[in-house]
Protein backbone atom coordinates (compact mmCIF):
# COMPACT_ATOMS: atom_id res chain seq x y z
CA UNK A 1 0.00 0.00 0.00
CA UNK A 2 2.82 2.44 0.10
CA UNK A 3 2.03 3.10 -3.71
CA UNK A 4 -1.33 4.16 -2.54
CA UNK A 5 0.19 6.55 0.64
CA UNK A 6 2.40 8.14 -1.79
CA UNK A 7 -0.49 9.12 -4.66
CA UNK A 8 -2.21 10.59 -1.40
CA UNK A 9 1.46 11.91 -0.92
CA UNK A 10 1.49 13.95 -4.01
CA UNK A 11 -1.94 14.77 -4.98
CA UNK A 12 -2.55 16.78 -1.32
CA UNK A 13 1.26 17.71 -2.00
CA UNK A 14 0.13 19.45 -5.20
CA UNK A 15 -3.79 20.39 -4.00
CA UNK A 16 -1.99 22.13 -1.05
CA UNK A 17 0.65 24.46 -2.87
CA UNK A 18 -1.93 25.47 -5.30
CA UNK A 19 -4.27 26.78 -2.52
CA UNK A 20 -1.17 28.37 -0.77
CA UNK A 21 -0.13 29.92 -4.07
CA UNK A 22 -3.69 31.22 -4.87
CA UNK A 23 -3.89 33.06 -1.16
CA UNK A 24 -0.54 34.48 -2.04
CA UNK A 25 -1.43 35.54 -5.40
CA UNK A 26 -5.33 36.59 -3.87
CA UNK A 27 -6.59 35.11 -7.29
CA UNK A 28 -8.18 31.31 -7.29
CA UNK A 29 -6.21 28.94 -10.27
CA UNK A 30 -9.12 27.25 -10.88
CA UNK A 31 -12.62 27.29 -9.54
CA UNK A 32 -11.67 23.83 -7.48
CA UNK A 33 -8.49 25.44 -5.69
CA UNK A 34 -10.07 28.16 -3.41
CA UNK A 35 -7.22 31.60 -2.66
CA UNK A 36 -6.53 30.18 1.25
CA UNK A 37 -3.03 29.92 2.34
CA UNK A 38 -4.06 28.21 5.28
CA UNK A 39 -6.60 25.85 4.16
CA UNK A 40 -3.50 24.86 1.38
CA UNK A 41 -1.30 24.66 4.22
CA UNK A 42 -3.67 22.49 6.23
CA UNK A 43 -3.53 20.09 3.02
CA UNK A 44 0.18 20.56 3.10
CA UNK A 45 0.87 18.57 6.96
CA UNK A 46 -1.77 15.98 5.12
CA UNK A 47 0.83 15.84 3.11
CA UNK A 48 3.77 15.64 5.65
CA UNK A 49 1.93 13.11 7.04
CA UNK A 50 2.00 10.62 4.37
CA UNK A 51 5.21 11.40 3.24
CA UNK A 52 6.92 10.58 6.93
CA UNK A 53 4.78 7.57 6.83
CA UNK A 54 6.78 6.55 3.53
CA UNK A 55 9.86 6.65 5.47
CA UNK A 56 8.41 4.96 8.93
CA UNK A 57 8.47 1.85 9.79
CA UNK A 58 4.79 1.84 10.98
CA UNK A 59 3.51 3.35 7.73
CA UNK A 60 0.06 1.86 7.98
CA UNK A 61 -0.51 3.94 10.82
CA UNK A 62 0.62 6.98 8.91
CA UNK A 63 -1.54 6.05 6.38
CA UNK A 64 -4.58 5.29 8.41
CA UNK A 65 -4.21 8.97 10.14
CA UNK A 66 -3.68 11.22 6.89
CA UNK A 67 -6.33 9.35 5.74
CA UNK A 68 -8.69 10.42 8.47
CA UNK A 69 -7.02 14.10 8.29
CA UNK A 70 -8.46 14.17 4.26
CA UNK A 71 -11.79 12.83 5.84
CA UNK A 72 -11.98 15.16 8.50
CA UNK A 73 -11.33 18.34 6.39
CA UNK A 74 -13.56 17.21 3.62
CA UNK A 75 -16.32 16.32 5.78
CA UNK A 76 -15.65 20.35 7.39
CA UNK A 77 -15.78 21.84 3.97
CA UNK A 78 -18.90 19.42 2.83
CA UNK A 79 -20.68 21.06 6.50
CA UNK A 80 -19.45 24.23 5.51
CA UNK A 81 -20.60 23.94 2.01
CA UNK A 82 -24.16 22.99 3.38
CA UNK A 83 -24.28 25.98 5.87
CA UNK A 84 -23.86 28.21 3.75
CA UNK A 85 -26.80 26.97 1.52
CA UNK A 86 -29.08 27.60 4.63
CA UNK A 87 -27.49 30.67 5.43
CA UNK A 88 -28.68 31.62 2.00
CA UNK A 89 -32.15 30.53 2.36
CA UNK A 90 -32.47 32.19 5.67
CA UNK A 91 -31.31 36.02 4.79
CA UNK A 92 -32.78 35.22 1.27
CA UNK A 93 -29.73 35.16 -1.05
CA UNK A 94 -29.16 33.28 -3.85
CA UNK A 95 -27.16 30.49 -3.64
CA UNK A 96 -24.92 27.91 -5.88
CA UNK A 97 -23.12 24.90 -4.57
CA UNK A 98 -20.64 24.97 -7.05
CA UNK A 99 -19.33 28.32 -6.06
CA UNK A 100 -18.46 26.20 -2.53
CA UNK A 101 -17.44 23.15 -4.11
CA UNK A 102 -13.73 22.88 -2.75
CA UNK A 103 -10.65 20.60 -3.92
CA UNK A 104 -10.73 18.54 -0.40
CA UNK A 105 -14.63 17.38 -1.02
CA UNK A 106 -12.87 16.04 -4.20
CA UNK A 107 -10.32 14.10 -2.30
CA UNK A 108 -12.51 12.39 -0.26
CA UNK A 109 -13.22 9.22 -1.61
CA UNK A 110 -9.48 8.93 -2.32
CA UNK A 111 -9.54 9.06 2.19
CA UNK A 112 -12.01 6.42 2.46
CA UNK A 113 -9.75 3.18 2.07
CA UNK A 114 -7.85 4.70 4.49
CA UNK A 115 -10.13 5.33 7.49
CA UNK A 116 -11.96 2.26 7.09
CA UNK A 117 -8.91 0.83 7.70
CA UNK A 118 -8.11 3.03 10.78
CA UNK A 119 -12.39 1.96 12.14
CA UNK A 120 -11.25 -1.98 11.20
CA UNK A 121 -8.27 -2.16 13.47
CA UNK A 122 -10.29 -0.01 16.07
CA UNK A 123 -12.40 -2.96 16.22
CA UNK A 124 -10.27 -5.29 15.68
CA UNK A 125 -7.39 -4.34 18.05
CA UNK A 126 -7.32 -3.65 22.35
CA UNK A 127 -8.23 0.08 22.86
CA UNK B 1 36.72 7.30 37.44
CA UNK B 2 36.36 8.49 41.20
CA UNK B 3 35.32 5.89 43.70
CA UNK B 4 31.60 7.15 44.37
CA UNK B 5 31.19 6.41 40.54
CA UNK B 6 32.49 3.52 41.16
CA UNK B 7 30.39 2.61 43.74
CA UNK B 8 27.40 3.52 41.64
CA UNK B 9 28.25 1.41 38.55
CA UNK B 10 28.95 -1.50 40.42
CA UNK B 11 25.09 -0.86 42.33
CA UNK B 12 23.79 -0.47 38.73
CA UNK B 13 25.35 -3.46 37.83
CA UNK B 14 23.96 -6.02 40.66
CA UNK B 15 20.64 -4.47 40.39
CA UNK B 16 20.63 -5.33 36.31
CA UNK B 17 22.09 -8.74 37.71
CA UNK B 18 19.02 -9.31 39.96
CA UNK B 19 16.25 -7.74 38.05
CA UNK B 20 17.45 -10.14 34.73
CA UNK B 21 17.41 -13.28 36.64
CA UNK B 22 13.47 -12.47 38.53
CA UNK B 23 11.67 -10.20 36.03
CA UNK B 24 10.10 -11.55 32.86
CA UNK B 25 9.42 -9.29 30.00
CA UNK B 26 6.04 -9.83 28.25
CA UNK B 27 5.91 -8.97 25.15
CA UNK B 28 2.87 -6.30 25.33
CA UNK B 29 0.09 -6.26 22.79
CA UNK B 30 -0.35 -3.58 19.94
CA UNK B 31 -2.78 -1.62 21.12
CA UNK B 32 -5.27 1.22 18.87
CA UNK B 33 -3.83 3.69 20.84
CA UNK B 34 -0.71 2.57 20.25
CA UNK B 35 -1.25 2.68 16.25
CA UNK B 36 -2.28 6.75 16.79
CA UNK B 37 0.19 7.85 19.07
CA UNK B 38 3.07 6.63 16.82
CA UNK B 39 1.33 9.27 14.71
CA UNK B 40 0.29 12.18 16.83
CA UNK B 41 3.35 11.90 19.38
CA UNK B 42 5.71 11.99 16.49
CA UNK B 43 8.33 14.14 16.51
CA UNK B 44 8.57 15.53 12.84
CA UNK B 45 4.48 16.01 12.16
CA UNK B 46 3.12 15.96 15.69
CA UNK B 47 2.80 19.48 16.49
CA UNK B 48 1.65 20.70 12.72
CA UNK B 49 -1.11 17.88 13.37
CA UNK B 50 -2.11 19.26 17.01
CA UNK B 51 -1.66 23.22 14.91
CA UNK B 52 -3.78 21.24 12.31
CA UNK B 53 -6.37 20.05 14.36
CA UNK B 54 -7.02 23.60 16.30
CA UNK B 55 -7.69 25.49 12.83
CA UNK B 56 -9.93 22.73 11.99
CA UNK B 57 -11.76 23.81 15.36
CA UNK B 58 -12.25 27.45 14.63
CA UNK B 59 -12.71 26.74 11.13
CA UNK B 60 -16.02 24.64 11.75
CA UNK B 61 -16.70 26.99 15.14
CA UNK B 62 -16.45 30.09 12.19
CA UNK B 63 -17.84 28.17 9.03
CA UNK B 64 -21.00 26.06 10.56
CA UNK B 65 -22.29 28.42 12.83
CA UNK B 66 -23.37 31.46 10.34
CA UNK B 67 -26.59 30.60 9.60
CA UNK B 68 -27.22 29.81 13.41
CA UNK B 69 -25.58 33.49 13.59
CA UNK B 70 -28.02 34.91 10.98
CA UNK B 71 -31.42 33.53 12.25
CA UNK B 72 -30.83 34.90 16.02
CA UNK B 73 -30.33 38.16 13.81
CA UNK B 74 -33.09 38.01 11.73
CA UNK B 75 -35.12 37.10 14.94
CA UNK B 76 -33.62 40.40 17.18
CA UNK B 77 -33.88 43.34 14.61
CA UNK B 78 -37.88 41.96 14.29
CA UNK B 79 -37.84 42.38 17.60
CA UNK B 80 -35.97 45.21 17.95
CA UNK B 81 -38.20 46.83 14.87
CA UNK B 82 -41.78 46.08 16.83
CA UNK B 83 -39.84 47.82 19.53
CA UNK B 84 -39.11 50.74 17.98
CA UNK B 85 -42.65 51.75 16.96
CA UNK B 86 -43.41 52.14 20.47
CA UNK B 87 -44.54 55.94 20.79
CA UNK B 88 -42.85 56.77 23.89
CA UNK B 89 -39.68 57.69 22.32
CA UNK B 90 -37.82 57.09 25.90
CA UNK B 91 -39.44 53.42 26.17
CA UNK B 92 -38.88 52.86 22.46
CA UNK B 93 -35.14 53.34 22.62
CA UNK B 94 -34.40 51.39 25.38
CA UNK B 95 -36.53 48.60 24.14
CA UNK B 96 -35.07 48.02 20.37
CA UNK B 97 -31.46 49.85 21.36
CA UNK B 98 -30.87 48.31 25.00
CA UNK B 99 -33.03 45.53 25.59
CA UNK B 100 -33.51 43.68 22.53
CA UNK B 101 -30.41 45.13 21.19
CA UNK B 102 -28.34 43.93 24.01
CA UNK B 103 -29.63 40.54 23.49
CA UNK B 104 -29.49 40.59 20.07
CA UNK B 105 -25.50 41.08 20.37
CA UNK B 106 -25.15 38.94 23.01
CA UNK B 107 -26.81 35.61 21.85
CA UNK B 108 -25.94 35.82 17.70
CA UNK B 109 -22.07 34.57 18.98
CA UNK B 110 -23.44 31.90 20.68
CA UNK B 111 -23.63 29.58 17.58
CA UNK B 112 -19.77 30.08 17.35
CA UNK B 113 -18.98 29.56 20.71
CA UNK B 114 -21.30 26.42 20.64
CA UNK B 115 -19.50 24.90 17.58
CA UNK B 116 -16.29 25.82 18.88
CA UNK B 117 -17.15 24.17 22.13
CA UNK B 118 -18.89 21.09 20.51
CA UNK B 119 -15.50 20.56 18.34
CA UNK B 120 -13.55 20.90 21.73
CA UNK B 121 -15.33 18.37 23.66
CA UNK B 122 -15.46 16.11 21.01
CA UNK B 123 -11.33 16.47 20.68
CA UNK B 124 -11.55 15.88 24.38
CA UNK B 125 -13.54 12.83 24.45
CA UNK B 126 -11.48 11.03 21.74
CA UNK B 127 -8.47 11.22 24.00
CA UNK B 128 -6.30 13.57 21.67
CA UNK B 129 -5.80 16.30 24.21
CA UNK B 130 -3.67 14.72 27.03
CA UNK B 131 -1.45 13.48 23.79
CA UNK B 132 -1.46 17.49 23.01
CA UNK B 133 0.01 18.18 26.17
CA UNK B 134 2.81 15.40 25.74
CA UNK B 135 3.62 17.03 22.25
CA UNK B 136 3.81 20.63 23.54
CA UNK B 137 5.46 19.30 26.72
CA UNK B 138 8.85 19.84 25.64
CA UNK B 139 8.17 23.39 24.26
CA UNK B 140 6.42 24.28 27.41
CA UNK B 141 9.39 23.22 29.50
CA UNK B 142 11.34 25.52 26.85
CA UNK B 143 9.12 28.38 27.83
CA UNK B 144 9.33 28.12 31.53
CA UNK B 145 5.52 26.61 32.05
CA UNK B 146 5.66 22.69 33.00
CA UNK B 147 3.21 20.18 30.89
CA UNK B 148 0.26 19.81 33.94
CA UNK B 149 0.21 24.27 32.89
CA UNK B 150 -1.29 22.92 29.63
CA UNK B 151 -4.63 21.80 30.62
CA UNK B 152 -5.36 25.06 32.27
CA UNK B 153 -3.86 26.78 29.30
CA UNK B 154 -6.10 25.21 27.16
CA UNK B 155 -8.77 25.76 29.26
CA UNK B 156 -8.66 29.46 28.19
CA UNK B 157 -9.87 29.34 25.39
CA UNK B 158 -13.21 28.41 26.87
CA UNK B 159 -13.14 30.93 29.61
CA UNK B 160 -10.47 31.97 31.64
CA UNK B 161 -12.08 31.98 35.04
CA UNK B 162 -12.41 28.21 35.68
CA UNK B 163 -8.90 28.14 33.24
CA UNK B 164 -7.34 30.04 36.15
CA UNK B 165 -8.81 28.26 38.81
CA UNK B 166 -7.66 24.87 36.90
CA UNK B 167 -4.20 26.07 38.01
CA UNK B 168 -5.02 24.29 41.30
CA UNK B 169 -3.77 21.12 40.50
CA UNK B 170 -0.05 22.88 40.14
CA UNK B 171 1.95 21.64 42.78
CA UNK B 172 4.79 24.12 42.00
CA UNK B 173 4.09 27.52 43.35
CA UNK B 174 6.21 29.63 41.06
CA UNK B 175 4.73 27.17 38.16
CA UNK B 176 1.25 28.04 39.23
CA UNK B 177 1.53 31.83 39.75
CA UNK B 178 3.54 31.96 35.78
CA UNK B 179 0.42 29.91 34.12
CA UNK B 180 -2.14 32.44 35.94
CA UNK B 181 0.08 35.07 35.20
CA UNK B 182 -0.18 34.31 31.29
CA UNK B 183 -3.30 32.70 31.01
CA UNK B 184 -5.74 35.64 30.10
CA UNK B 185 -3.29 35.67 26.97
CA UNK B 186 -5.04 32.49 25.60
CA UNK B 187 -7.70 34.08 24.34
CA UNK B 188 -11.46 33.09 25.58
CA UNK B 189 -14.46 32.33 23.96
CA UNK B 190 -15.42 36.07 24.51
CA UNK B 191 -12.46 37.12 22.38
CA UNK B 192 -14.19 35.56 19.39
CA UNK B 193 -17.41 37.54 18.68
CA UNK B 194 -14.69 40.52 17.91
CA UNK B 195 -12.65 38.42 15.79
CA UNK B 196 -15.42 36.54 14.28
CA UNK B 197 -16.74 40.20 13.17
CA UNK B 198 -13.81 41.88 12.39
CA UNK B 199 -12.23 39.15 10.58
CA UNK B 200 -15.69 38.30 8.56
CA UNK B 201 -16.11 41.72 7.43
CA UNK B 202 -12.36 42.49 6.53
CA UNK B 203 -10.99 39.53 5.46
CA UNK B 204 -13.74 37.48 4.03
CA UNK B 205 -11.93 34.00 2.51
CA UNK B 206 -9.65 34.18 4.97
CA UNK B 207 -11.32 34.57 8.07
CA UNK B 208 -10.77 31.20 10.01
CA UNK B 209 -7.15 32.01 9.08
CA UNK B 210 -7.25 35.50 10.83
CA UNK B 211 -9.08 33.74 13.55
CA UNK B 212 -6.66 30.99 14.15
CA UNK B 213 -3.87 33.76 13.95
CA UNK B 214 -5.33 35.96 16.89
CA UNK B 215 -5.04 32.59 18.79
CA UNK B 216 -1.38 31.31 17.57
CA UNK B 217 -0.98 35.54 18.16
CA UNK B 218 -1.86 34.57 22.35
CA UNK B 219 0.12 31.53 22.91
CA UNK B 220 2.96 32.60 21.02
CA UNK B 221 2.92 35.83 23.80
CA UNK B 222 2.32 33.69 26.71
CA UNK B 223 5.49 31.88 25.75
CA UNK B 224 7.35 34.89 25.73
CA UNK B 225 6.27 36.20 28.49
CA UNK B 226 6.07 32.94 30.61
CA UNK B 227 9.67 33.18 29.73
CA UNK B 228 10.51 36.47 30.94
CA UNK B 229 8.62 35.68 33.95
CA UNK B 230 10.67 32.93 34.64
CA UNK B 231 14.01 34.15 33.84
CA UNK B 232 13.23 37.84 35.46
CA UNK B 233 10.85 37.01 38.44
CA UNK B 234 10.68 33.48 39.78
CA UNK B 235 13.65 31.87 38.50
CA UNK B 236 14.57 28.22 38.86
CA UNK B 237 13.22 25.49 36.26
CA UNK B 238 9.70 23.98 35.74
CA UNK B 239 8.66 20.72 37.03
CA UNK B 240 9.00 17.68 35.00
CA UNK B 241 5.46 16.21 33.54
CA UNK B 242 3.99 12.70 34.53
CA UNK B 243 0.66 11.73 33.31
CA UNK B 244 -1.23 9.16 32.31
CA UNK B 245 -2.65 8.73 28.82
CA UNK B 246 -6.18 7.59 28.25
CA UNK B 247 -7.16 4.83 25.50
CA UNK B 248 -8.82 6.98 22.67
CA UNK B 249 -12.30 6.17 22.56
CA UNK B 250 -15.10 7.34 20.02
CA UNK B 251 -17.59 10.08 21.55
CA UNK B 252 -20.88 9.68 20.84
CA UNK B 253 -23.23 13.01 19.77
CA UNK B 254 -25.08 12.33 23.20
CA UNK B 255 -22.33 12.77 25.05
CA UNK B 256 -20.21 15.34 23.16
CA UNK B 257 -23.69 17.51 23.26
CA UNK B 258 -24.06 17.24 26.75
CA UNK B 259 -20.64 18.32 27.99
CA UNK B 260 -20.80 21.47 25.50
CA UNK B 261 -24.05 22.47 26.77
CA UNK B 262 -22.91 22.27 30.68
CA UNK B 263 -20.04 24.86 29.26
CA UNK B 264 -22.67 26.83 26.87
CA UNK B 265 -24.65 27.36 29.98
CA UNK B 266 -21.57 29.01 31.38
CA UNK B 267 -21.69 31.51 28.59
CA UNK B 268 -25.41 31.83 28.97
CA UNK B 269 -25.70 32.56 32.62
CA UNK B 270 -22.81 35.67 32.01
CA UNK B 271 -24.67 37.13 29.31
CA UNK B 272 -27.96 37.23 30.79
CA UNK B 273 -26.12 38.57 33.99
CA UNK B 274 -23.16 40.90 33.35
CA UNK B 275 -23.45 40.99 29.74
CA UNK B 276 -26.63 42.17 29.56
CA UNK B 277 -26.41 44.88 32.29
CA UNK B 278 -23.28 46.01 30.58
CA UNK B 279 -25.18 46.70 27.51
CA UNK B 280 -27.71 48.10 29.20
CA UNK B 281 -25.24 50.50 30.63
CA UNK B 282 -23.88 51.33 27.64
CA UNK B 283 -26.90 52.28 26.41
CA UNK B 284 -27.30 54.49 28.77
CA UNK B 285 -23.73 56.38 28.06
CA UNK B 286 -24.60 56.39 24.38
CA UNK B 287 -28.24 57.84 24.85
CA UNK B 288 -27.59 60.52 27.80
CA UNK B 289 -27.65 63.00 28.32
CA UNK B 290 -30.88 62.28 27.01
CA UNK B 291 -31.79 65.88 25.23
CA UNK B 292 -28.43 66.38 24.75
CA UNK B 293 -28.50 63.82 22.61
CA UNK B 294 -31.83 64.43 20.94
CA UNK B 295 -32.84 60.98 22.38
CA UNK B 296 -30.09 59.12 21.33
CA UNK B 297 -29.71 60.63 18.15
CA UNK B 298 -26.28 62.79 18.62
CA UNK B 299 -24.39 60.59 19.79
CA UNK B 300 -21.42 63.35 19.42
CA UNK B 301 -23.39 64.88 22.74
CA UNK B 302 -23.09 61.44 24.91
CA UNK B 303 -21.13 60.68 27.85
CA UNK B 304 -20.26 57.65 25.70
CA UNK B 305 -18.71 59.97 23.45
CA UNK B 306 -16.84 61.97 25.69
CA UNK B 307 -15.16 58.70 27.16
CA UNK B 308 -13.94 57.79 23.81
CA UNK B 309 -12.21 61.25 22.93
CA UNK B 310 -10.43 61.43 26.20
CA UNK B 311 -8.61 58.03 25.12
CA UNK B 312 -8.79 58.81 21.36
CA UNK B 313 -5.24 60.54 21.92
CA UNK B 314 -3.59 57.31 23.56
CA UNK B 315 -5.66 54.63 20.32
CA UNK B 316 -5.12 57.03 17.14
CA UNK B 317 -1.40 55.77 16.23
CA UNK B 318 -3.00 52.73 15.93
CA UNK B 319 -5.27 53.90 13.23
CA UNK B 320 -8.19 53.91 15.88
CA UNK B 321 -10.75 56.59 16.45
CA UNK B 322 -13.15 57.18 19.17
CA UNK B 323 -15.56 54.91 18.50
CA UNK B 324 -13.02 52.42 19.11
CA UNK B 325 -12.02 53.83 22.20
CA UNK B 326 -15.51 53.29 24.02
CA UNK B 327 -16.01 49.96 22.64
CA UNK B 328 -12.53 49.06 24.08
CA UNK B 329 -13.26 50.96 27.44
CA UNK B 330 -16.85 48.83 27.19
CA UNK B 331 -14.77 45.70 26.84
CA UNK B 332 -13.12 46.02 30.46
CA UNK B 333 -16.72 44.48 31.84
CA UNK B 334 -16.58 41.98 29.26
CA UNK B 335 -14.99 41.29 26.13
CA UNK B 336 -18.20 40.55 24.49
CA UNK B 337 -19.68 44.05 25.07
CA UNK B 338 -16.92 45.40 22.63
CA UNK B 339 -18.87 44.84 19.26
CA UNK B 340 -22.74 45.53 20.97
CA UNK B 341 -21.07 49.08 21.81
CA UNK B 342 -19.68 49.73 18.31
CA UNK B 343 -23.23 49.34 16.70
CA UNK B 344 -24.94 51.17 19.40
CA UNK B 345 -22.60 53.97 18.56
CA UNK B 346 -23.03 53.63 14.76
CA UNK B 347 -26.66 53.24 15.44
CA UNK B 348 -27.20 50.25 13.58
CA UNK B 349 -29.11 46.97 14.25
CA UNK B 350 -26.87 43.80 14.93
CA UNK B 351 -27.24 43.18 10.95
CA UNK B 352 -25.77 46.17 10.13
CA UNK B 353 -22.53 46.39 12.10
CA UNK B 354 -20.67 44.45 9.40
CA UNK B 355 -21.59 47.04 6.85
CA UNK B 356 -20.42 50.04 9.36
CA UNK B 357 -17.08 48.81 10.48
CA UNK B 358 -15.75 48.86 6.95
CA UNK B 359 -16.82 52.54 7.10
CA UNK B 360 -14.79 53.43 10.22
CA UNK B 361 -11.97 50.63 9.84
CA UNK B 362 -9.43 49.82 7.56
CA UNK B 363 -8.07 46.20 7.03
CA UNK B 364 -4.74 47.22 9.51
CA UNK B 365 -6.72 48.68 11.99
CA UNK B 366 -9.05 45.84 12.58
CA UNK B 367 -5.78 43.96 12.99
CA UNK B 368 -5.05 46.42 15.55
CA UNK B 369 -8.20 46.14 17.38
CA UNK B 370 -8.40 42.09 17.45
CA UNK B 371 -4.77 42.48 18.99
CA UNK B 372 -5.55 44.77 21.44
CA UNK B 373 -8.89 42.74 22.57
CA UNK B 374 -6.64 39.42 22.58
CA UNK B 375 -4.26 41.10 24.86
CA UNK B 376 -5.63 43.61 26.92
CA UNK B 377 -7.11 43.61 30.56
CA UNK B 378 -8.98 40.30 30.99
CA UNK B 379 -13.03 41.22 32.38
CA UNK B 380 -13.73 41.91 35.25
CA UNK B 381 -14.49 38.15 36.48
CA UNK B 382 -10.94 37.09 35.52
CA UNK B 383 -9.03 40.06 36.92
CA UNK B 384 -11.47 38.82 40.13
CA UNK B 385 -10.13 35.60 39.74
CA UNK B 386 -6.71 36.49 39.19
CA UNK B 387 -6.69 38.26 42.44
CA UNK B 388 -8.12 35.38 44.35
CA UNK B 389 -5.92 32.91 43.20
CA UNK B 390 -2.72 35.08 43.30
CA UNK B 391 -3.67 36.21 46.41
CA UNK B 392 -1.83 39.83 46.18
CA UNK B 393 -3.05 43.32 44.49
CA UNK B 394 0.66 43.77 43.95
CA UNK B 395 0.56 40.51 41.40
CA UNK B 396 -2.77 41.53 40.13
CA UNK B 397 -1.43 44.91 39.31
CA UNK B 398 1.30 43.38 37.83
CA UNK B 399 -0.79 41.27 35.08
CA UNK B 400 -2.73 44.50 34.65
CA UNK B 401 0.14 46.61 33.99
CA UNK B 402 1.69 43.97 31.35
CA UNK B 403 -0.81 43.18 29.61
CA UNK B 404 -1.97 47.06 28.89
CA UNK B 405 1.17 48.03 27.96
CA UNK B 406 1.83 44.54 25.92
CA UNK B 407 -1.56 45.27 24.24
CA UNK B 408 -0.34 48.68 23.13
CA UNK B 409 3.08 47.41 22.30
CA UNK B 410 1.73 44.39 19.61
CA UNK B 411 -1.15 46.57 18.22
CA UNK B 412 1.25 48.82 17.13
CA UNK B 413 3.85 46.37 15.62
CA UNK B 414 1.11 44.73 14.18
CA UNK B 415 -0.78 47.74 12.53
CA UNK B 416 2.61 49.09 11.02
CA UNK B 417 3.20 45.57 9.58
CA UNK B 418 -0.40 45.44 8.21
CA UNK B 419 -0.13 48.77 6.83
CA UNK B 420 3.16 48.11 5.14
CA UNK B 421 2.18 44.73 3.53
CA UNK B 422 -1.64 45.52 2.53
CA UNK B 423 -0.56 48.95 0.76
Amino acid sequence: MKWYSAILFLITLVAGLMEVVSGLKGDSITSLVPSDVFGGIVLLIVSAVFLRGLTHREHYAFYEFGSLMLCIFSVLYILAMLANGLDAAIVGEEWNPIDDLRIEMILLPFAIPGTLRLIREKRELPP
Amino acid sequence: MDFVSELAVARYEKIGEIVGKCVEKIEKPRTFSDVIDTVVTDKYVGIPIFLSLMWAVFQFGYSISVPFSDAIDVFFAWCAGIASRIENPYLASFLSDGFFGGWGFVLVFLPPIAFVFIALTILEQTGYLPRAAFVVDRAMTRVGLQGKSFIPMLLGFGCNVPAIMATRTIDDEADRKITIMVNPLMSCSARLPVYVLFAGAFFKESAGAVITLMYVLGIILAAVMATLFRKFIFGGSPSPLLMELPPYEVPTIKSALMSSWLRIQIFLKKAATILFIGAVIMWFLATHPWDATNGGELIENSYASMIGHAVEPIISPLGLDWTAGVALVGGFLAKEIVIGTLAMIYGVGEEGVADVITQHFTPASALALMTITLIYVPCLATLGVVRQELGSWKWTGLVLAYELILAYIVALIVYAVASVVML
